[in-house]
């Protein structure tokens, strides 16, 4: 039980204002330390959070690194940027250099079809000698090949083509029939760039989860199915989905899908 | 969100938008209790102690504040309060405050005589006697006295024996009794 007299020293108190027991009490003041104060909480939590995220991002990359050197470990790995390719087709040997039998020169040409995945076949085989690109980016595709000739130095030849996105366009490479019968033309290099993003899938002898020269064979149609040439991390957007580039010769004609 | 409808606007909705960190909610609350809540570190703390106990509590106010549910009218008074008071008591137990406890009967103290010097004092005043109180009795006679808590409940939060908590009240008493003949006297 309280007394009255300290019901009295209560009521005194609930009722006081802070002015009477401490006037210099400066609310803006403790306001504005209360503002800093708070502010670092914030940004620590921000930075927890980009911690987490880093964390986790090292922690796939690097126990996705571990399992491949593991798993391929006389392979190099496909240059993909900026997250690996997972592995679609193992290779056990790398193919020599082989020779070009057919190849032809062309330069870009205008859409044949603007309907998507169902169309893109049929427009694909609408047109000899041309890639459909049924992605929703624009592709570049340059193709680094090699010529020898007897008593000559080895000659490089760069071939550049774009795609537009579900577009037929023609892709440009060196034809074997125009090197004459002592030469021989081999794939050094395939590289497939998304216009957009400035994403490269880079295909060399020695990348997995194809090489350059295994894609190749599907682009000269010496082989027929589909091949999955890498992984772009991006859409042109710059939103984050990844998605399988593959070539697919099945239908007759080339396709970027 | 413009400052004068965030001032303006009801208790229920200032929480909502303190939940959503909206900083001029988070301002307006602030505006709004920072007074009365330093009257009640005030209490329990010396002047600098208080104002970092204030503080405190109100950023672990605004970090959970999402675990407040509004139940009308004094309710976010009642629970702030109860933070600033959490706040004090964590600073003082870094203090390590010594609780003394008197085994001995305790007399019941005769108010009569001091009634009249009371009723001429202020807050100030009163707060002054109060924070002159050693820390010990001094928590223990703002939790019975003004946040109207029994002997029990204060021996478990301070986690001392209820003696010791009667004895504590005990002593408060007995000082404040000595001050107000003291300031009687020098009224006389």
């Amino acid at each position: 039980m309280i007394p009255d007299m300290e019901q009295r020293m209560k009521e005194t108190m609930e009722q006081a204002s802070l002015k009477e027991v401490m006037p210099d009490f400066d609310k803006e003041a403790e306001w504005q330390r209360l503002s800093q104060a708070m502010r670092p909480q914030a940004r620590r939590m921000r930075m927890r959070t980009w911690a987490f995220a880093a964390g986790l991002a090292v922690l796939i990359t690097g126990g996705w690194m571990a399992w491949r050197l593991q798993s391929h470990s006389t392979h190099e790995v496909a240059r993909v940027a900026p997250i690996p390719v997972p592995i679609a087709t193992v290779k056990d040997s790398m193919p020599s250099d082989t020779a070009i039998h057919k190849s032809f020169v062309v330069v870009s040409e205008p859409a044949v079809s603007n309907k998507a995945q169902k169309n893109r076949h049929k427009a694909a085989r609408a047109t000899a000698s041309v890639i459909f690109n049924g992605t929703p980016c624009p592709i570049e595709l340059r193709i680094s090949q090699m010529m020898r000739c007897p008593n000559n130095q080895p000659k490089a030849i760069l071939s550049t083509s774009t795609v537009e996105p579900e577009q037929s366009g023609q892709l440009t490479y060196k034809e074997n029939k125009s090197v004459g019968r002592h030469c021989s033309l081999t794939v050094k290099e395939i590289e497939i760039r998304s216009v957009a993003t400035g994403e490269v899938i880079m295909l060399n002898a020695r990348s997995l989860p194809v090489s350059a020269q295994e894609v190749f064979r599907y682009i000269t149609h010496e082989k027929k199915g589909d091949v999955l040439a890498g992984v772009f991390n991006y859409d042109c957007d710059r939103k984050n989905r990844r998605h399988n580039l593959r070539l697919n010769n099945r239908e007759g004609n080339l396709v970027l899908e | 969100m413009r400052a004068d409808l965030v001032t303006n606007m009801d208790e229920a909705r200032l929480v909502r938008y303190c939940k959503e960190n909206n900083a001029l909610a988070q301002k307006a609350l602030y505006n709004t209790y920072a007074e009365p809540m330093m009257l009640v570190c005030l209490r329990y703390l010396e002047r600098e102690d208080a104002r970092e106990t204030l503080m405190d509590g109100f950023l672990s106010c605004f970090k959970n504040i999402s675990a407040f549910s509004y139940r009308g009218e004094g309710s976010l008074k009642a629970w702030l309060k109860k933070i600033m008071i959490n706040q004090c008591l964590m600073r003082l137990r870094k203090k390590q405050p010594v609780f003394i406890s008197h085994t001995d009967d305790l007399p019941v103290e005769p108010a009569s005589t001091m009634e009249s010097v009371w009723d001429t004092m202020n807050a100030k005043e009163i707060m002054s006697r109060i924070q002159a109180l050693p820390d010990g009795c001094r928590t223990v006679f703002n939790l019975y006295v003004f946040e109207g808590m029994g002997h029990k409940e204060i021996a478990g939060l301070l986690e001392i024996t209820e003696g010791t908590s009667k004895s504590q009240l005990h002593r408060a008493r007995q000082l404040l009794k000595e001050t107000l003949l003291q300031t009687s006297q020098h009224i006389l």
